[in-house]
């Protein structure tokens, strides 16, 4: 009974995160009436563009600029986050691809790296006066469910150990849409809930903020106009 | 020096809420089809103008969907690094306009609004915008720092486009606008006033150089077009950059005139974020270039407008039959780089030897346009000009110049008396980048390509115990070291 009510909010929570990208893209993707806007020095090329841009989603160039701080955060914060996603693939693979074994221990150091991130990146939210003042409550909610996400991982990791094989079992069965039995220990079913609420925010929150940066004309809009 | 440390301000609150601009008056809205004033039912118009907008410029709506609140945008406006009033850190600027979207076009905000900081549509929210969208000067300095790019300089267009169809227009601003639809320029000059100076400068030139150089005026068939910004033909320091593209062009042979109905570069309907009046205001540069039958059109020293002549004309431009060699329409700087690249001027560094020489990047050409078609060509060409014709030139701090250039307070349709107390604070950052220059260089000058910065900064810099002399233009400085005979 509870594993078809978990397995159900999955389901839930993964077709409103995939409906909710479908729209938002579409909305993105709504045209322009309105004159260019290229925030200049920029490139002429598309190819040029991309290039530049990539700075900015692999290296956080313009945060660099602007805050060495929290840019040192925010880019462990998303490298890791990285390795997390990487190495949680073996959950949802099988066999589990070589690569993915391999990056496993990395995967864990990148969990605590996480944590420790979202720890600074909340530490600064709360202590300084220019970013405090333009906080609201759901930005201290985001920065907490996401700790409380990464500290329910890194005990059923190191304290409360779960049942991994009927775990891995129950997800694969999700595909088949015949859940097994879900682990019944309480720190994994409160880990899989964080993530279910964050996959439904996803397209409907800041954390679009990855994707919605492709849409951005001063980011993407080459100089070509004269 | 390479780098300024800037002192970021400790917070405080409401330091700057008495900083307003006078309305709009009921004739000036009316002629821009506009309500005469605050209509009854302005926050459902308001809340519909905004659903409009964001239909019109998704990225708008972007912009307010993307920001995570990060801050780092937070101390690089220079607004808020002088008056430390917190809404004027960009993203609490962005903010005001944020949490009105938030609460009428949002899940969150329409059912959990103090989660998301979603707020209704108040009188007080009201005020606010009408504050603090007028104390942006729309430079787009803290666009260049956030990791996402976004614009505060467009989400107070659009504000202010929305406190103009609900009857709360600027009055600057909109009164320019209705002038230079009316008469051809923002300063509201008759032909006959302008017959009357442009034949007093003529005086003036024959005078100091002794040489015939003209400033023709609606001449059909002229080479080319020039559309300077009207500050040009009398205040200081304007003026003289104005003789000085005379004489380039004289030195040239190049046949010019400029067109008593287009005798305004500037287009403030940028400013007031009104794309109707933005699209008519450059529609009379095509009709005057039709007019005249010219070959080539060329802008004057004027920051904003290089942006709408660089990024929105070309396509007005497209069936006109141009001369397609140069680029269409060319800034001054362009063509003065060309000419002296082509060895087609004769300059002597030793007229302005006495000057030491700074350059002040204006935003709106740093961060919205270009130049000589090669990206950063904004940056390389007026300094290729500046050591051309200087013997010293200096640069300011590098954090306060090229992308990275502090707005010179003045910008965005806020060079008006009324605002003067921030127009004062807002230029500190420019300020203290030039005075950073004059200590460690001796640099008696600061060279620059815009008639607002010239205004503004001539008229803030005694503040600064500075003299208004040290502001000067590029062209005033290329003028005085031509050989003209
Ligand atoms: S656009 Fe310029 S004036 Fe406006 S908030 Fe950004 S930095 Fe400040
Ligand atoms: S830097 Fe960008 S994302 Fe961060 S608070 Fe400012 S506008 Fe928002």
């Amino acid at each position: 009974m509870f594993s078809t009510s978990l397995a159900l909010f999955l389901y839930l929570s993964l077709s409103i995160a995939l409906v909710g990208t479908v729209y938002k893209l579409w909305r993105a993707f709504r045209p322009q009436h309105s004159f260019p806007r290229p925030l200049t020095p920029s490139p002429f090329t598309h190819l040029g563009m991309l290039w530049k841009l990539s700075h900015e989603v692999f290296g956080f160039r313009s945060l660099l600029r602007a805050d060495k701080f929290l840019w040192l955060s925010a880019w462990l914060f998303h490298v890791s986050l990285l390795f997390i996603f990487f190495r949680h693939l073996r959950y949802f693979t099988y066999p589990v691809w070589s690569w993915v074994v391999e990056i496993q221990n990395l995967g864990i150091w990148a969990g605590w790296v996480f944590w420790a991130s979202s720890l600074l990146l909340l530490l600064r939210r709360c202590v300084l006066p220019r970013v405090r003042y333009v906080s609201t409550p759901s930005d201290y909610a985001w920065l907490i469910l996401i700790i409380f996400i990464s500290s329910s991982g890194l005990l059923t990791r190191f304290v409360y150990h779960t049942d991994i094989v009927q775990l891995k079992v129950f997800i694969l069965s999700l595909s088949q849409f015949q859940p097994t039995n879900f682990p019944t220990d309480t720190i994994i079913i409160l880990h899989i809930f964080g993530a279910g609420i964050l996959l439904i925010l996803f397209p409907f929150s800041k954390l679009w903020h990855g994707i919605g940066l492709f849409f951005h004309p001063t980011r993407t809009q080459i100089d070509k106009v004269r | 020096m390479n780098f300024l440390k800037l002192k970021i301000p400790a917070l405080q609150t409401d330091a700057m809420q008495h900083s307003e601009p006078y309305l709009a008056k009921a004739a000036t809205q009316k002629a821009l089809g506009y309500p005469e004033q605050l209509v009854e039912n302005w926050q459902t118009v308001a809340v519909s103008k905004m659903g409009e907008l964001l239909a019109q410029t998704p990225h708008l709506q972007a912009y307010l969907d993307n920001c995570v609140h990060c801050s780092a945008c937070s101390d690089k406006c220079h607004y808020f690094l002088g008056t430390g009033d917190p809404k004027n850190m960009p993203v609490a600027r962005q903010d005001l306009f944020r949490q009105v979207y938030r609460r009428y076009f949002t899940f969150a905000g329409k059912y959990f609004p103090r989660l998301v900081g979603a707020k209704d549509f108040d009188e007080k929210v009201l005020n606010d915008w009408y504050r603090y969208f007028h104390q942006c000067s729309q430079c787009r300095r803290c666009a260049v720092f956030c990791p996402f790019g976004i614009d505060t300089a467009d989400i107070a267009m659009a504000a202010r486009e929305i406190l103009n169809s609900i009857g709360k227009g600027q009055r600057y601003t909109q009164e320019i606008i209705v002038k230079v639809e009316s008469v051809g320029n923002n300063l509201g000059m008759s032909k006959p006033a302008l017959q009357h100076i442009l034949q007093n400068l003529e005086e003036d030139l024959f005078e100091n150089t002794g040489c015939k150089i003209r400033l023709p005026l609606d001449e059909y068939g002229a080479e080319v077009l020039f559309i300077p910004p009207s500050a040009d033909f009398f205040a200081e320091p304007h003026v003289d950059g104005f003789l000085g593209y005379a004489k380039v062009f004289y030195q040239a042979g190049l046949s010019w005139t400029l067109c008593s109905d287009a005798t305004e570069a500037g287009n403030f309907a940028l400013f007031s974020g009104s794309e109707t009046h933005l699209q008519q205001i450059a529609a009379r540069i095509h009709d005057a270039a039709a007019t005249l039958g010219v070959k080539r059109i060329v802008f004057g020293e004027c920051g904003h407008a290089w942006r709408v002549a660089h990024n929105l004309l070309p396509p007005l431009l497209k069936n006109l039959t141009l001369n397609r060699n140069y680029p269409v329409p060319q800034h001054i700087c362009e063509l003065s780089y060309d000419l002296l690249q082509r060895g087609a001027l004769r300059i002597d560094k030793a007229k302005n030897a006495e000057k030491r020489v700074s350059f002040h990047d204006s935003c709106n050409i740093a961060r919205a346009s270009q130049m000589g078609n090669i990206s950063g060509g904004q940056f390389k060409i007026p300094r290729a000009l500046l050591t051309a014709c200087c013997e010293q030139f200096h640069e300011m701090p590098r954090n306060t110049t090229h992308e990275s250039t502090f707005c010179c307070g003045g910008g965005g349709g806020l060079l008006t008396d009324e605002l003067m107390p921030l127009r004062i604070k807002g230029a500190l950052p420019r300020i203290q980048a030039f005075q950073a220059v004059i200590a460690t260089q001796q640099v008696t000058h600061l060279a620059t390509i815009c008639a607002i910065c010239k205004t503004q900064l001539s008229q803030v810099f005694p503040n600064y115990r500075l003299e208004r002399a040290q502001i000067i233009s590029l062209h005033q400085l290329i003028g005085d070291a031509l050989v003209l005979k």
